[in-house]
């Protein structure tokens, strides 16, 4: 049955949650990570560390779920030419569940700094010009934020995924990534058995005004087993990806 | 000696039917989850369920969608009680059966 996690808390966990909320967002102003197989909240009091690496873009975020409803953490990313550190707060807004499938809204909101050529691509070559011009932005330093909202449903043999984020410097949108995800099963896993899947995402990067789109499509296979969670793939462009996830347990 | 060992008799009995009736207390609950779909979802309905200090042999069987276990002797776990703490971690409770072994 499809629900929402705010009508069915009790009035006393209301004011906790209003109180995160009321604090969290506005001091968090943000970004969601570059972590595709990232998990915007885990379980409750569960906390999860989550990596990234894909060419020569390299990540690590740690996030604390102190409610299921709700996740804060801190991801720190870097490019070739760009590095940012960010405070992460995402909240799991709707969650229809099914008897067979599982599926959640997310939102989420991040802000920190950043470093060096922000709006830079991140995917392929640049030429020699635009490499000179990021480098002469390397030493800088900017205040970054950004939003970003996900949708997912899931069953035990099939999976898909959509987010689209939005990032700002000094206020100002900078970039506008959308990844869809698609996954399938070839067996469907136990709660205690090793579950493999095969999975293939569709990242496009575009400038702020969506021009200079550019699309990336990576075949991965992940395993996850108890609390650890491995990805590997590469995309078509021949940039090798992996990506881990490691709960609590 | 004779009075010892009908005493060390009588014990044995007093303290086996106080074990017996401690384990008859035990009650064995299968929960109906809907919206487990992964092993993290497992995880986060064991992790609760352990917690309460009220429970033991958690099993969640993600086929037949149940969430199973027993109640420690002499502790109590009630529906409603139950339905909370699924719902808390982010699931739906459909049914709860309780038997007594």
């Amino acid at each position: 049955m499809p629900r929402s996690p705010r009508k069915k808390c009790t009035e006393a966990s209301q004011w906790p949650r209003a109180l995160a909320l009321a604090v969290a967002w506005p001091v968090l102003t943000l970004i969601s990570s570059q972590a595709a197989s990232a998990h915007p909240v885990v379980f409750e009091q569960g906390t999860a560390i989550m990596g990234h690496h894909q060419g020569d873009m390299a990540g690590l975020e740690i996030i604390h779920s102190p409610r299921w409803w709700c996740g804060l953490g801190i991801v720190g990313e870097r490019t070739k030419n760009s590095s940012v550190l960010l405070a992460r707060a995402n909240a799991l807004v709707w969650r229809g569940n099914f008897p067979d499938l599982q599926s959640n809204l997310y939102i989420g909101l991040a802000g920190g700094m950043g470093w060096g050529a922000l709006d830079g691509h991140t995917h392929g070559d640049q030429s020699t010009q635009r490499n000179l011009a990021l480098a002469k932005e390397r030493s800088r330093h900017s205040r970054v934020q950004g939003w970003s909202v996900e949708a997912d449903a899931e069953d035990r043999q099939y999976y898909g995924k959509a987010r689209f984020k939005q990032m700002f410097k000094n206020e100002q949108a900078f970039s506008n990534q959308t990844v869809t995800r698609l996954g399938y099963a070839p067996y469907k896993a136990q709660a205690d058995e090793p579950a493999l899947w095969a999975m293939v995402e569709w990242s496009v990067q575009s400038d702020s005004k969506f021009n200079n789109q550019e699309h990336e499509i990576t075949p991965l296979v992940r395993y996850f087993y108890r609390n650890m969670l491995f990805e590997v793939g590469s995309s078509l462009n021949g940039r090798l990806a992996f990506n881990y996830m490691i709960h609590s347990y | 000696m004779k009075s010892s060992l009908r005493g060390y008799i009588a014990s044995t009995f007093i303290l086996g039917g106080i074990l017996l009736s401690s384990i008859a207390l035990a009650d064995q609950i299968k929960v109906n989850v809907n919206g487990m779909v992964c092993g993290f979802c497992a995880q986060g309905i064991k992790k609760k369920l352990e917690k309460t200090g009220l429970v033991d042999k958690i099993k969640v069987d993600l086929e037949s969608k149940i969430v199973s276990f027993s109640t420690l002797p002499g502790k109590e776990f009630n529906d409603e009680a139950i339905t909370k703490l699924i719902t808390d971690a982010g699931y739906t409770v459909v049914k709860i059966t309780k038997e007594k072994p």
